[in-house]
């Protein structure tokens, strides 16, 4: 993996290979979301008996109403799970837009400052990934689009090479979002106090000295009596903070300056305190979740083979398709497998899928099994599906599944075409 | 007149929070019911952007859209800040831990109670702020095997937090201090001079001293 791609300027390039990175985006977002919603502390928030901020006063319910505030967290709960899992995004991401900006705008009203901000931008983002969310694939949103897809074009999707371009216009926009609202500084210290006075050494130690070397950092004393370093760290953090939004409009590597931002918000933390912990979480949204995960699927080279025939089949073996970066999987049917596949006597497609690995056979549960042992998000997955109870149900639940699949599922699909 | 024109101020900036909430919803709304009629998601795209340009140049927040105009003034030779203490009844004093009056931060509570509160305002949330540090205490002291805050998202405010074996050390709680603490820079900003008074003090069975 090149090193100067390891984080992603979608407003260079919007397109990738593969759509893991929409799926991780999502479910950083999520657990974004489901931590800092659990975390919020309606009771507190209530009793709290003076406001701060009285201009959001109007967001607050009416008095007698306040379970108002504590329904929205448990619904806000309950829809960023919906967009862990990717079903019914766009709603998901609406009702979680529109709970958590409430929320935070709430909770405003006591705790104005950094931390409400971050919040806020946090409720924007969600809003930005649900407008393009049509373009995740990985998600259950994704396969149950499948079922819009002939059977053909899967079996060929299935068959043929990953060619497809994945458009990632959510992560460009969350790019330009995150650049101008880190420009602002610069921007706002060119008015006042002035660059010239906001880099002078004496300013930028005192910004280090108000709270003291709170957490014992090493040479603290030696950084904030050193005019030259301090001036340094000064303009590095300024040119950081502009540089964002000119790479990525410059449509150059983004890397070295997220690599930066990590880095001037982790001295932040470790010098006057956790102020950017939420900057954590969406900067790592441009991370190449992909190059990784290809660098972490396994090696090894294994045929599929599964009944041409079987629309449910084929849908549910697409997104097992989408993770297969490394090509590694290849893909037959009845019609095209290799005769010693098929001259097996305990192949019947009919009954299940297969997969062979240097030529063993495993049938259904154990294929799936296999199938989640090739790549990094599902191999624990796979490793408790080897143990027996997990493996004895199943079996069970695969086979029931395989055997009505007819009944539940549109899985004969020229009788449904007929 | 000060003070009218400052009610004023609230009331419009009040007002261009609501309505540009309000909008910003109904335009997220519209964006997703008709993405693929009228440019209506790149309409909205655009009006996002100008929106969150207007608020980073200005530094103005208008709810959702927010600024991320951090550390942007010059700091002052002499520095004022603030801080609660709570003293026990053999008169011991222990500073404050945020997690106590979540979700309110401390600073944001004496910085207001400074400039802005009425007597009786004062009155109430020393009150309740003395309650809430009361309850955490007995939360800290129960010592839970995993501590509520201890999953909880981390708090921007960290650093000082109460144990169980430092409280041990205090007797119940009587009252609450507040000082005003002067830091001022010295020798080439290389150290700082503290000096600090107390403004303000309250006690259930006390009236509370206001400040100067």
């Amino acid at each position: 993996m090149n090193i100067s791609n390891i984080f992603v300027n979608y407003v260079a390039d919007a397109q990738r290979a593969s759509p893991i990175n929409l799926f991780a985006a999502r479910v950083v977002l999520s657990v974004y979301i489901l931590w800092r919603g659990a975390s919020m502390e309606i009771r507190a928030l209530t009793e709290w008996p003076v406001w701060y901020a009285s201009y959001h006063s109007f967001m607050y319910p009416p008095e007698g109403f306040e379970w108002i505030l504590i329904s929205e967290k448990y619904l806000l709960m309950l829809f960023a799970l919906f967009l862990l899992i990717g079903y019914r995004t766009r709603l998901g991401s609406f009702v979680v837009g529109v709970l958590f900006s409430h929320l935070t705008a709430v909770l405003m009203l006591m705790n104005t400052g950094g931390e409400t901000e971050q919040m806020a931008i946090g409720a924007l983002l969600v809003f930005l990934y649900g407008l393009y969310c049509e373009q995740d694939e990985l998600s259950i949103d994704g396969m149950r689009r499948t079922g819009q897809v002939p059977l053909q074009t899967l079996n060929d999707r299935l068959q043929g090479p990953n060619t497809e371009e994945y458009t990632m216009t959510s992560l460009m926009l969350i790019l330009l979002t995150l650049g101008i609202l880190y420009a602002a500084s610069p921007v706002g210290r060119f008015f006042n106090p002035g660059w010239i006075t906001w880099t002078s050494p004496g300013n930028f130690a005192r910004y280090l000295l108000i709270d003291g070397n709170e957490f014992g950092i090493p040479f603290f004393d030696v950084l904030v009596s050193t005019p030259l370093l301090l001036i340094a760290l000064a303009c590095f953090a300024m040119i950081l903070e502009a540089s964002l939004l000119v790479t990525a409009v410059a449509r150059l590597p983004i890397t070295p300056v997220i690599v930066g931002l990590f880095g001037m918000h982790s001295v932040i933390a470790l010098t006057m305190g956790l102020f950017f912990f939420d900057m954590f979480f969406f900067l790592i949204l441009f991370f190449s979740f992909d190059n990784l995960h290809t660098a972490l699927s396994s090696d090894r080279e294994i045929d599929v083979l599964y009944d041409a025939d079987c629309y449910f089949c084929a849908r549910s073996l697409y997104p097992i398709k989408l993770l297969d970066t490394k090509q590694h999987l290849h893909w037959y049917t009845q019609y095209n497998a290799p005769r010693e596949y098929l001259d097996q006597d305990s192949v019947t497609l009919d009954e299940a899928m297969y997969v062979f690995v240097d030529g063993t056979p495993y049938k259904g549960f154990y294929a799936f099994q296999q199938l989640f042992k090739q790549f990094p998000e599902t191999v624990v997955l796979s490793m408790g599906m080897r143990y027996s109870p997990v493996a004895r149900v199943g079996e069970r639940v695969y086979g029931y599944i395989a055997a009505n699949r007819n009944r539940y599922f549109t899985c004969d699909y020229s009788s449904e075409e007929n | 007149m000060i003070r009218g024109s400052g009610i004023t101020m609230i009331i419009s900036y009040k007002l261009i929070i609501s309505v540009t909430y309000s909008l910003f919803v109904l335009g997220m709304a519209l964006a997703y019911k008709w993405r693929d009629r009228y440019n209506i998601r790149q309409l909205c795209i655009v009006a996002f952007f100008i929106c969150l340009l207007v608020v980073n140049i200005s530094a103005i927040q208008v709810f959702p859209f927010v600024n991320l105009q951090k550390y942007t003034y010059a700091v002052d030779d002499t520095v004022t800040q603030y801080e609660i203490r709570i003293v026990d009844e053999r008169g011991q004093e222990i500073s404050l831990d945020p997690r106590a009056v979540e979700p309110v931060r401390p600073g944001k509570i004496t910085d207001s109670f400074i400039q802005d509160y009425s007597k009786e305002q004062r009155a109430r949330t020393i009150s309740h702020l003395f309650n809430e540090a009361k309850s955490y205490r007995e939360n800290v002291e129960s010592k839970p095997v995993v501590r509520q805050s201890t999953y909880q998202f981390p708090k921007h405010d960290v650093g000082y937090r109460w144990t169980a074996a430092e409280l041990s050390e205090y007797g119940a709680f009587e009252r609450v201090r507040i000082y005003r603490v002067e830091k001022t820079f010295t020798g080439d900003n290389t150290a700082v001079n503290i000096e600090s008074e107390v403004i303000y003090e309250w006690s259930p069975n006390a009236p509370g001293t206001p400040p100067d």
